[in-house]
């Protein structure tokens, strides 16, 4: 009986295994066979977004929801944008500088933010979103305000396909670094910690400096996705990093599934590609996007990542049914 | 100095509105426990459907806020039953199922009705005038009915059975259901009567600002601001949150750039949750 | 329980495809081999930020493709072009326009754009139009350099921008009411004020306007303006001019200065006076002046004349921003057909050195080198137009040229 169950398991580990081979295979050898710059750029921007929805979920599994993480994407994108633009700085360097000041204000709003519970956190996220932004248009004259900033210095200038492989290594060794984080020692004493403070406490496990710590990493990676993306769009403006970005964000994480690692990146690809390939219905896109959403809700609480595991637990209904029914 | 009397009017009158339109959103906060997104855009069609009874078909523009209330509020009673009651507790799932109202809500008036600007006609045309302060007759009027719907609240929930109810609900859930209170029953009337409350809000402001299918999103934000500062759980709070920000957003601009203002009413609001996360008046939370 | 979830999902999924194959059965038909297609870009934001005004000016841009489609579209060296728009949404976002313009430049492949309006998507989309040299005929301009000036060499001005349209509304103004001898610029804070502030001054004090204290500057998101106009008010101004913004917020200006009890004019370039009314009410819907078009004066083109009933039979209005549309299409393919080549750079070329164009509301020049440092305006006549007691008149037509 015990042998059966292993073999099992083992079996799903080779499914799963091949799958990722799989995937990774098609991968890297997508712009053999999509030529349409276009799509390529759609790509691209999944796998920056994949970045900033994981990082997103490190920080939510640490008990803190946050309402504001796409204005840590804006940090990022802003330091490696100005100066890449104003100093000529080379985006090799931009790109570590962003993430790390992200990091830094993140532990400096972490430390107080620590304390709070739940909902409070989430809404004192919400507001520093709100005034990253403000901050940002106060200082217009580096930061272009709402006008945005403009003429960023690129990464790969004219390859799309040279940024699509940027990213894709950018993206992978920082899904491989949240992974490992997430399942090392610190990591699990993080999620314990989110289960129960109650009795993390009573351990002597310092809640709050695992909190900030969660925090610290999760904005990291935010930033390097916001610095990434300021090398690659050119472009920055409010309209990507206000309170509808930062809630896209968590819609993304929450759609495809809170619990499990694959969920940001599942969520991200199915919600950005798509409404692009609905993009013919113009003004009608967003009913896409929002039936997605009301499916997923309504049928999948384990959100798209959960799916495989939904269908088995199905099938193994429908099978038990037939069996009664055969019984009888 | 009259400057100074007419910015403390416009601080007054500003209140007044985000009072309006934060009512319905802290009914749903502090009873259901659900942080509504879609409040915004709620707030948004009762306007619309105002708009429609009062612009398009030729009503009496009172009536046509009744019939805008009635329907949006009936809209709640669909909202609780299929969108609210299947997720309660569970914050994350909301938040999708609110996202998705937007975008369906959003969509649809922008496909029916198109993004041409419209305005409601003031529901009291005329501007007062006393020396050197002027105010138009319908910010005033917002101001009363601001104040009216304030107090009625408090009154209904301090001494109307089903408020009392709603209070209860409020502070423990479980407590309130032991008690023999029918949940359900009081989720649907609280759910009714905050979007009743976002129409009513809807309707004025698109008189005394305007309509368009976005505007939505710029009150949600000021309604989570006034609730999470006055408190979940408390609605008399809301008129000293409701007073302080409007106060900062209608004079802050007179001496400085509307980011800066921004800044800074945000800075004021974070800096007090950071030390006192249940807001002013919220009760305390475990 | 589990077959009403799954047939929840394949009903969803069925009800998807099927919304979605509706578009693409309807785009099977081919035109005859002999007469060819010149695809022609669209950008406008049909949602998000601007879409009031950028949605009104798609259906103008689908009226001009009809009305050129109707003639037989054009003619370059004997071979006949039909007219096709295709149309991206901008999403009211800098990165939306820059997706919007990488589906037009790379998978659509067109040569030549249209649209659209709000300074940071139309910078935003130039970032990926330009570099591929595609001509950009756009409807409007901030004079900021990202949108419109050397850096951009294949982006035309089809309509009055910003400078064109207050200068020609200041001189009228000035010219009829010389008792006003202050005022206060008012801009939204978009990142143009560097620019349009000085430009605007002195606009303004060539006419004989005194500018009092700096420019005042509004946020995007501002919903009450009453502490804006009481700052502006509060430095005594005889006339206030507004620059840019949308009926939205300029109406509510309006409304928010007729409250505090002020009477003087007040002027505002492609804010036209019907869309105030709508916004600000009867009461403070007077002493207001601006650039649009009535479009039963008997004082309008030919063409305007023409077009304005068509507006109103497909979409019901015939209203300012559809105009907008119409003429930067028109234009584009005005100065295509001259330049009797489909080639972008050939086109380029020539309409830059074109003595004159013919745009809907007349015949234009081109000008802007000195301002703008390129020379791709058209100079076009504006229409002034007043409101008064809540009655729209148009007054005259003023020429417009750009150095």
């Amino acid at each position: 009986m015990a042998e059966r169950q292993f073999s099992i398991r083992g079996r799903r580990k080779l499914t799963r295994i091949t799958v990722y081979v799989v995937l990774i295979v098609i991968l890297l050898l997508l712009p053999l066979f999509i030529k349409s710059p276009y799509l390529i750029h759609i790509f691209i921007l999944t796998l920056i977004y994949i970045i900033a929805a994981s990082s997103l979920r490190l920080i939510a599994v640490s008990g803190q929801l946050s309402l504001g993480h796409a204005a840590f994407m804006s940090i990022g994108a802003y330091t490696a944008g100005i100066l890449g633009k104003l100093l000529g700085w080379t985006p090799w360097v931009t790109m570590p500088l962003g993430a790390l000041a992200t990091m830094a204000v993140a532990v400096l709003i972490g430390y107080p933010m620590a304390r709070l519970r739940a909902i409070y956190f989430s809404m004192v996220s919400l507001f520093f979103g709100i005034g990253v932004l403000a901050i940002n248009q106060a200082f217009e004259s580096f930061t272009g305000g709402y006008a945005g900033l403009i003429g960023i210095p690129p990464l790969f200038a004219g390859s799309k396909v040279a940024n699509y492989y940027f990213f894709l290594g950018l993206t992978g060794l920082s899904l491989l670094i949240l992974h490992r984080f997430e399942f090392c020692r610190i990591g699990t004493t993080i999620k314990a910690v989110a289960q129960s403070h109650v009795v993390a406490s009573s351990v002597g496990i310092n809640e709050s400096g695992y909190r900030i710590l969660a925090l610290a990493v999760g904005c990291f990676f935010a930033g390097l996705a916001g610095a990434g993306y300021a090398h690659y769009n050119l472009v920055l403006s409010h309209s990507t990093f206000n309170f509808l970005a930062s809630v896209y964000l968590l819609i993304y994480v929450l759609v495809g599934g809170i619990g499990s690692f694959a969920g940001p990146v599942i969520g991200t690809a199915v919600l950005i590609i798509i409404p692009e390939l609905f993009r013919v219905l113009k003004e009608f896109v967003p009913y896409i996007f929002a039936g997605i959403l009301l499916i997923v809700i309504f049928v999948m609480p384990q959100g798209l990542a959960g799916l495989p595991e939904q269908i088995r637990s199905w099938v193994r209904e429908w099978r038990k049914g037939k069996a009664v029914t055969h019984a009888s | 100095m009259e400057t100074a009397v007419n910015a403390t009017i416009s601080a007054l009158v500003l209140s007044s509105m985000y009072i309006v339109v934060a009512l319905g959103f802290a009914l749903l906060l502090s009873i259901m426990g659900v942080l509504n997104f879609a409040h915004g855009a709620i707030y948004m069609v009762g306007g619309y459907i105002c708009y429609q009874f009062a612009v398009e078909s030729g009503l009496n523009q009172w009536l046509s806020l009744l019939l805008s209330v009635i329907i949006v509020g009936s809209f709640g009673l669909f909202l609780e039953k299929f969108c609210f009651r299947p997720f309660l507790g569970d914050m994350y799932r909301t938040i999708v199922m609110a996202i998705a109202i937007i975008l369906i809500l959003e969509t649809t008036v922008n496909v029916l009705v198109g993004v041409h600007i419209r305005s409601l006609p003031a529901f009291v045309p005329g501007i007062l005038r006393a020396g050197a302060i002027s105010l138009s007759a319908e910010r005033l009027v917002t101001f009363a009915i601001g104040g009216v719907l304030l107090l009625a609240l408090t009154w209904f929930i301090r001494k109307a059975k089903a408020g009392q109810q709603m209070l209860a609900v409020a502070q423990d859930v479980e407590g309130a259901a032991l008690q023999g209170i029918d949940i359900h029953r009081i989720s649907a009337l609280a759910c009714v009567m905050g979007c009743g409350l976002a129409a009513v809000a809807g309707s004025l402001m698109g008189a005394v600002f305007e309509l368009s299918p976005f505007m939505g999103n710029y009150m949600l934000v000021k309604a989570i601001q006034l609730v999470i500062l006055s408190g979940i759980g408390s609605i008399g709070g809301i008129l000293v949150a409701g007073l302080i920000i409007g106060s900062i957003d209608a004079t802050l601009p007179l001496f400085t750039s509307g980011a800066v203002t921004q800044a800074i009413g945000l800075g004021i609001i974070i800096v007090l949750l950071l030390f006192r996360p249940q807001g002013l008046f919220g009760r305390e939370v475990a | 329980m589990k077959g009403k979830k799954l047939l929840v999902i394949v009903g969803s999924i069925c009800l998807i495809s099927l919304v979605a194959a509706l578009p693409f059965a309807a785009s099977c038909a081919e035109p005859a081999p002999e007469v060819k297609t010149l695809k022609i870009g669209k950008l406008a934001a049909l949602t998000g930020f601007g879409s009031a005004a950028e949605a009104l000016c798609w259906e103008g841009a689908q009226v001009a493709e009809e009305w050129f489609n109707e003639q037989g579209g054009i003619t370059i060296n004997g071979q006949q072009y039909l007219i096709k728009l295709v149309v991206e949404d901008l999403k009211g976002t800098a990165d939306g326009a820059v997706a919007a313009a990488n589906k037009l430049v790379y998978d659509h492949k067109v040569k030549f754009i249209v649209g659209s309006v709000v300074p940071y998507m139309v910078a935003a989309a130039g970032t990926v139009t330009e570099p591929a040299e595609v001509l950009r005929s756009v409807e409007y301009n901030c004079a900021t350099p990202a949108e419109y000036g050397p850096d951009t060499p294949y982006t035309f001005m089809g309509n009055d921008g910003t400078v064109e349209g207050n200068t020609a509304l200041l001189t009228y103004v000035t010219e009829t009411y010389p008792e006003l001898k202050t005022t206060v610029i008012v801009i939204p804070d978009d990142g143009s004020i560097p620019y349009l502030g000085p430009i605007i001054k002195r606009t303004a004090e060539e006419r004989g306007l005194t500018v009092l204290g700096d420019v005042i500057a509004w946020t995007h998101d501002t919903v009450d303006f009453t502490p804006i106009m009481a700052k502006a008010l509060a430095l005594g101004p005889d006339t206030l001019t507004l620059i840019n913004g949308w009926p939205a917020p300029v109406g509510a200006m309006l409304k928010a200065a007729r409250e505090a009890g002020f009477t003087g004019p007040v002027t505002c370039a492609h804010n036209p006076c019907e869309d105030i009314l709508e916004v600000a009410g009867p009461a403070a819907s007077t002493n207001y002046f601006a650039t649009g078009i009535v479009a039963d004066s008997p004082d309008m083109t030919p063409m305007i004349k023409e077009i304005a009933p068509r507006f109103i039979e497909k979409y019901g209005h015939a209203l300012y921003y559809n105009y907008w549309g119409f003429n930067v299409v028109y234009v584009l393919v005005n100065a295509i057909e001259a330049a009797q080549s489909v080639d972008h750079t050939v086109v380029r070329d020539n309409w830059e050195k074109m003595k004159t164009i013919d745009s809907i509301y007349g015949p234009s020049t081109m000008g802007g080198l000195e301002t703008y440092g390129i020379n791709h305006t058209v100079c076009h006549p504006v229409a002034i137009q007043s409101l008064m007691d809540a009655q729209v008149k148009h007054i005259k037509w003023v020429e417009v040229k750009v150095p």
